[in-house]
């Protein structure tokens, strides 16, 4: 059983994004704050309906709503033309396996036939109406979205209300960056716990452990305690006054029970370890998971470990389906690109979505790292490393800053700039790519046609075929003199200089970069950084 | 291939919910729905299998007729036919919207948004069914492979149709009732009304020739001795006669009248289990219990108070004298072990059964 797609709307930064994953191995990959960590909070929020380890009901506040869709809200309150109160949708499909046939149905925003669960956050009407309309009243007024009139509401596919145990399928989060406090650092190792346990052994936990509270009103000194607290009786209260052990519903074995690591409680182990067997736990578990959320297995691990721990998930994980976000370079490497899911906070595609040929390009790539790059807010793909170094200097010219610090990526692809655009066209990026005419800017032109037209793609390459490659741009623009003072060169014409410049490349590039002198930057260049 | 589902119309006190209970919890682990009519039919049938098996089986699940309805056959795919939530049905009795069209999906089918009309759930069941080529049956296909239904005599109007599609599936299926029990019907629509009750029987039976499935006779009765059996038959000439397996002899067993002065001494002597027909009848000792009222439950004895009916029949001895409520004088006939005796005014004069004098 394993989940098949996922559609969140307004939920955090995920205003409306629709996933699909593999049965298998699912990496996720995008820019900061894409929305990795969120998708894989929504999933866990529809598996459970818990946020923050707790139920989602009593969890409830504004910013779980995007704030893009809250603003709209209000600003159409303040106009006096109110919109409806938004409402959080997170459905997942599942596949259809018999474990799940109970939860099919067609109550999906696809109207489709599927197993699968819906949780939304909306205005609670039935209850609330009436505090609601109050709320509006006065449009000018309403600044944030009334989520104390919000309800939760959880069903199957089949239009059926889920509790934690109607959903046949066991699902573990693995966050270590979340554990905050010892409170829930508990909680959470013992729900890995208790996932680990097999039924009956989770029922023989619990007996015995009532059995000890019982055995604690029979030790003779406990019974001599009460004894003496009867006799007391009128002085506190009139009734009896004793002492037992709690046996209310809350003080179940979970509360005073906690997982040992060589006799050392498990929540006092360094973070490390402890996140590396919380992990093994919850694979190993006897009742299979079936699906597994992990983000960022980086975390809180050393390398040597990060790397065992990487081949543990690889090899035990057959029949399992993993979803995990990850900065890693390492870890993508390790797990391979084929299970990438490129995820730009709308949607998410993997190589396979990809023209054959693009996609046997990047499984040659030796490593990963360009695929993480191209998912950065902005990119500007160039051909090599001197083109690179002046694409650098062209941005700090024009913004004041290196273009990192702006989330531009600046990517050397040599001449593989259709694979990126590719990538680029599926995911919606915003992509800047420059190149030399080298001599015949129509038919280099020609070649990114196809692309030219994507709203987010711009294909920088100058008109003008007697400067055909960066060099002759270069000293078109700034002038022999410049140039030979900025390199320390004195060449006597523009064919000596460019065909030094074009033999030292990348020194040459270096060299300009690192010069503190302002270089005046070719057209395409300009317009690639703008 | 014989179809594999069957219909088995079981007599008063042939223990079918023992046997239903038992058909379903034991000897497979097959994957199967045990439907029953009411709330208290429900609550029957968790008692009877927590006695019996200690807890309901993982395999079993239990549900009353119409939550049946509304998980399987209504909510799943109902967006296909009307977005809002069924959220519930309104269990007000009758003919619903009667000159609204059935295009006009809210209005004919709903009372309020989401609460659908009682007469109209399985209607709209079957307009699901329809409309999406029958993506309910397959949805229940895949979750269950047996289906039993219990008080199958009590379903009317839609119900039927859906039923009959349910008959075509790959789900095993075994209806168990008793027409001649059929007090209550689901609903009050009017489609099947000629199948109405007792007459549900020649619906049964038409399937059979279709050969959507067999139908069984259980004729026998682990409650009542013979003469209460023989006494109840005379109800439903045409039927297979009820064989008793209660072979208890007592000193005062048998079908009698009772006169009105007598009855303070008979119930001194027998303390049998007041019966009435409704609560307009006043002055009745002890805690009697409406005849419907008293399905499914079994006493020692008991002592009938007639309605106007019943007395004129136990004046004539003829069948058409006994009213339109002869499933629920059927029904109180045979709550007994070993005696039954009806109230009737001194000196009554009857065609068919003695008077016992204390």
């Amino acid at each position: 059983m394993t989940i098949e797609r996922a559609i969140i709307k307004n939920y955090r930064t995920l205003r409306s994004a629709d996933v699909r994953f593999s049965d298998a191995l699912n990496i996720i990959v995008g820019d900061n704050e894409s929305g990795k960590s969120t998708l894989l909070e929504a999933v866990n929020l529809a598996l459970r309906c818990q946020l923050n380890r707790r139920p989602a009901a009593y969890e409830l506040h504004p910013y779980l709503f995007n704030n893009e869709v809250v603003a709209e809200y209000v600003k159409s309150h303040n106009d006096g033309k109110p919109q409806p109160p938004p409402e959080i949708l997170i459905e997942l499909f599942l596949s259809d396996t018999p474990e799940v046939a109970e939860l099919k149905g067609s109550i999906n925003s696809k109207m489709a036939d599927a197993p699968g669960i819906s949780l939304s956050i909306q205005l609670d009407e039935e209850h609330c109406a009436e505090q609601y309309n109050a709320y509006i009243a006065d449009g000018k007024a309403v600044n944030s979205l009334p989520v104390e009139y919000y309800t939760v509401i959880w069903r199957g596919f089949n239009g059926t209300t889920l509790t934690s145990r109607s959903i046949p399928l066991k699902s573990a989060l693995i966050d270590p960056a979340a554990i905050s406090n010892t409170y829930a650092a508990n909680k959470y190792v013992l729900e890995i716990v208790r996932d680990y346990l097999t039924k009956t052994q989770a029922v023989d936990l619990a007996l015995s452990y009532r059995h000890m509270r019982d055995e604690f009103l029979k030790d003779e000194r406990i019974k001599a305690i009460n004894a003496d607290l009867a006799g007391k009786q009128g002085d506190v209260s009139d009734k009896i006054l004793s002492m037992a052990m709690d046996t209310t519903t809350r003080a179940s074995w979970e509360t005073g029970v906690l997982p040992h690591l060589d006799d050392v409680p498990l929540t006092l182990v360094g973070k490390g370890e402890q996140n590396a067997i919380k992990i093994k736990l919850a694979i190993a578990s006897e009742e299979e998971c079936s699906i597994f959320l992990m983000e960022e297995p980086e975390n809180h691990l050393s390398h040597a470990n990060l790397n065992k721990l990487i081949s543990h998930l690889a090899s035990k994980c057959e029949g399992t389906q993993l979803i995990i976000t990850t900065h890693s370079s390492f870890v993508l490497n390790k797990l391979g690109v084929d299970s990438v899911l490129m995820f730009n906070g709308e949607t998410a595609i993997t190589l396979n979505d990809l023209p054959p040929s693009t996609k046997t390009y990047f499984k040659r790539l030796p490593g990963h790292d360009t695929l993480r790059k191209i998912l950065a807010t902005r990119s500007i793909l160039v051909e090599g490393p001197s083109d690179e170094l002046i694409v650098q200097k062209a941005y700090r010219q024009a913004h004041g800053c290196m273009p990192l610090d702006a989330g531009v990526e600046v990517i050397s692809v040599s001449l593989a700039f259709k694979r990126f655009l590719d990538i680029a066209r599926k995911l919606n990026l915003t992509v800047a790519m420059a190149r030399d005419n080298d001599g015949n800017a129509a038919a280099k032109k020609a070649l990114y046609e196809d692309y030219a037209g994507e709203a987010g793609i711009r294909i920088c390459i100058d008109d003008d075929d007697t400067l055909r490659n960066l060099e002759r741009q270069l000293i078109a623009v700034n002038g022999r003199d410049k140039l030979n003072r900025m390199l320390g060169t004195h060449y006597a014409n523009d064919d000596e200089l460019s065909s030094y410049m074009t033999n030292n490349k990348t020194d040459c590039a270096l060299t300009l970069f690192e010069c503190t002198e302002d270089l005046v930057i070719p057209d395409y260049i300009q317009d690639a950084v703008a | 291939m014989p179809s594999p589902d069957t219909i088995i119309l079981a007599s008063a006190g042939s223990g079918k919910t023992t046997d239903i209970i038992g058909a379903a919890c034991v000897g497979s682990t097959d994957r199967t729905s045990l439907v029953t009519y009411t709330i208290n039919g429900r609550a029957e049938f968790s008692k009877k299998a927590y006695e019996q098996f200690g807890a309901i089986p993982p395999h079993v699940t239990l549900n009353t007729w119409y939550t049946f309805l509304l998980q399987h056959f209504v909510r799943p795919y109902q967006n296909h036919l009307y977005t809002p939530r069924v959220a519930g049905i309104n269990f007000k009795r009758g003919q619903s919207a009667r000159y609204v069209k059935a295009t006009d999906v809210e209005r004919f089918y709903f009372s309020s948004p989401g609460r659908i009309y009682l007469d109209k759930v399985s209607k709209f069941a079957c307009a699901v069914i329809e409309k999406t080529d029958g993506l309910p049956i397959k949805r229940f296909e895949a979750i269950y492979e047996r289906l039993f239904i219990d008080e199958a005599q009590d379903l009317s109007g839609y119900d039927l149709d859906l039923l009959e599609y349910l008959l075509r599936s790959n789900v095993r299926i075994t209806l168990v009732g008793d027409h001649r029990q059929s007090t209550y019907t689901t609903n009050d629509s009017a489609r099947n009304k000629k199948y109405a009750r007792v007459r549900i029987v020649d619906k049964f039976e038409q399937w059979e020739k279709a050969g959507l499935c067999t139908i069984t006779y259980q004729t026998h009765s682990h409650r009542c001795i013979q003469a209460i059996c023989d006494f109840a038959d005379l109800f439903h000439p045409g039927f297979p006669k009820t064989e008793s397996l209660n072979k208890t002899v007592t000193d005062h067993d048998g079908v009698f009248l009772v006169e009105k002065s007598n009855v303070q001494a008979y119930r001194d002597a027998f303390n049998p289990q007041p019966l009435r027909y409704n609560r307009a009848q006043l002055g009745i000792p002890g805690r009697p219990i409406n005849y419907g009222a008293s399905k499914g439950m079994t006493f020692e004895r008991t002592l009938i108070y007639p309605h106007t009916p019943l007395k004129k029949f136990l004046k004539t001895g003829k069948l058409e004298d006994a009213g339109k409520e002869i499933p629920k004088i059927y029904i109180a006939v045979t709550r007994t072990k070993q005696s039954v005796a009806f109230v009737v005014p001194d000196r009554f004069d009857s065609a068919i059964l003695p008077t016992f004098r204390i």
